[in-house]
């Protein structure tokens, strides 16, 4: 019976966690928590989402989900996917953002060289992003910190969505199907002293102030 | 120059010698796969049996492996004091 | 075109493999050869970095082997050489990503296309270098002349000549003729001796290394004809077949006459 509450499957080369709707989060924290101790090496280099189903997280939630898999080895990407996104709005974060149809994940951490997170919505950092990591959003990519790493933006295809940082120095910025990358000579990079936005505008990447 | 010529009237080896004979060392243990503890225990039952037919100066015994281009050998050193003549001694004491 | 993997490995981290494969593979291309790099040290990309072209990246080897895309989409131009290109390692995976299978076709492919593929091994005897080594048809050894590295050199021959890469050529890194001429570094002859393979060529430590390595240009492109410049493009000379004496890296008969002799 207890098995019951979280279900393991794969499904096109993701690994899909299932988490009964009808158990207490907290002790779906524990459960999962228990599980991925016990077979650590299972989740090695692994796609994974999980599906909360019709239940409502908060971000503090959310976060907490994915703390439990970020201290495994070699994990790469993770998700959380909500039968009902439509319910999952955080009115503090929306302020930021356009696509209010999508749901937004807020991290409050900084995302180190290796580490990626992909979300299936708009995605809001309160840390930095290092060189060597990686942010990919459905929607908008807001970074309250230093943002040096990659970042794809409506990585379903839409130019609309933008990456805006409180200081952008990216590796590489990826809207919809743009790419646009730092120049190569360094002698003319002004380190940016402001919060700057990049947006697609007739059909190129441009950066201008927030 | 006044190191080199420390270096020339002292013992002092170099450290590059030093390096030079650790590594040798180390790759022939890390090859035959014999630790230095096994190594004394050798040393001590070949004496054991060395000492039956010679007498020799068990202080100053040194087993070392010795490698050159394809093999490595087992190069053991063991000063004698006297050979223990037993034969004639046994003759001697029989008379 | 039917070239050659050539895989360029230590078994000790830091000695400079990835400053070997990024200069080697530059200075082939000076020579007019189609080379790529494969930057096999998957989750710690760093040829890329040192290459300077860690912003171009937008799929990696893992991508292809996945079929996220197709081989030469992941192939990254050099900027300074078209005949140089670059296939890098992913950041956000582990070793386990790749199999030795993929690997080796990776590398059947590109030699399809390419002179030489040169392949900057991972640290270590573990899968990661059993992948990077699956693939290659010659090895070139990076050691330094400390006992450590040697010691794991010596380890990492061994473990190629067991896997048919049987006559591996050394390159020694970082040495200081100060310190040789002083007794306090092993010197040349010492170490071939001890591994008792083929010498590809020595290296000087070279702090303009470190200025090119934050430049993300390498070594080899400086015209100012720095001593370790010069010393890998001897290596690339001798990998093509000549017959290139080993560079005299002391400061120079006179002065080093002139030292001993207290003058200096």
């Amino acid at each position: 019976m207890q098995e019951d509450y979280i279900l393991f499957k794969w499904e096109q080369g993701h690994l899909v966690i299932v988490l009964a709707e009808n158990l207490d989060f907290k002790e779906i924290l524990t459960r999962l928590k228990a599980k991925t101790r016990e077979c650590k090496n299972f989740f090695v280099s692994s796609k994974i989402k999980i599906n909360v189903g019709r239940r409502e997280l908060t971000n503090k939630n959310k976060e907490q989900l994915i703390d439990i898999f970020s201290a495994l080895p070699g994990l790469s990407v993770i998700e959380i996917i909500n039968e009902n996104i439509n319910q999952e709005v955080n009115q503090e974060v929306k302020k930021f953002s356009d696509s209010s149809e999508l749901s937004t994940l807020l991290l409050n951490r900084t995302l180190r060289s290796g580490q990626s997170i992909e979300y299936g919505g708009n995605v809001v950092i309160r840390g930095d992003v290092n060189p060597g990591a990686e942010v990919k959003a459905k929607g908008d990519i807001l970074v309250m910190g230093a943002f040096r790493g990659i970042a794809h933006a409506g990585a379903t295809g839409s130019e609309e969505a933008i990456i805006a940082a409180w200081r952008l120095k990216p590796t590489q910025l990826r809207i919809g199907n743009k790419i646009g990358r730092a120049p190569d000579e360094d002698d003319h990079l002004v380190e940016p002293s402001k919060p700057e936005i990049a947006l697609v505008k007739n059909g190129a990447i441009l950066i201008k102030d927030l | 120059m006044l190191d080199k010529l420390r270096k020339m009237f002292d013992d002092e080896v170099d450290s590059k010698d030093l390096a030079k004979e650790r590594l040798k060392l180390v790759l022939i243990h890390d090859k035959i796969n014999i630790s230095p503890e096994l190594l004394e225990e050798m040393k001590e039952e070949l004496l054991e049996v060395v000492s039956k037919y010679i007498e020799v100066e068990a202080n100053r015994l040194s087993i070392d492996l010795n490698q050159d281009d394809q093999s490595i050998a087992l190069v053991a050193n063991i000063p004698v004091k006297e050979l223990r003549r037993r034969s004639l001694e046994d003759v001697s004491e029989s008379d | 075109m039917d070239g050659k993997a050539i895989v360029i490995t230590s078994g000790k981290g830091g000695v400079g493999k990835t400053t070997s494969t990024a200069n080697i593979g530059t200075g082939l291309a000076q020579l007019g050869k189609e080379v790529v790099l494969i930057d096999a040290d998957i989750g710690l990309r760093n040829l890329d970095v040192v290459m300077g072209l860690e912003n171009r990246i937008v799929y990696d080897i893992v991508d292809v082997v996945e079929e996220n895309c197709r081989l030469e989409q992941a192939l990254i131009k050099d900027k300074r050489y078209s005949s140089l290109s670059l296939l890098p390692a992913a950041q956000t995976r582990d070793k386990t990503a790749v199999s030795k299978e993929q690997m080796v076709e990776v590398c059947k492919r590109l030699k399809a296309e390419a002179d030489y593929v040169l392949i900057d091994c991972p640290a270590g005897i573990e899968q990661g270098f059993q992948n990077a080594i699956a693939g290659a048809d010659e090895a070139i050894i990076i050691t330094t002349p400390e006992v450590a590295a040697i010691r794991d050199a010596d380890r990492v021959i061994g473990m190629l000549q067991a896997e048919g890469l049987g006559e591996p050529e050394v390159i020694i890194n970082r040495i200081r003729m100060d310190m040789v001429n002083k007794g306090d570094m092993m010197d040349i002859e010492d170490m071939i001796e001890i591994l008792a393979i083929k010498l590809l060529g020595v290296v000087p430590d070279d702090q303009e290394i470190v200025i090119s390595t934050n430049k993300g240009e390498p070594i080899i492109l400086d015209d100012s004809n720095s001593q370790s410049a010069q010393a890998f493009k001897n290596i690339v000379h001798r990998l093509e077949g000549e017959k290139i004496p080993l560079m005299s890296l002391e400061e120079g008969f006179m002065e080093k006459f002139k030292r001993i002799l207290g003058l200096g």
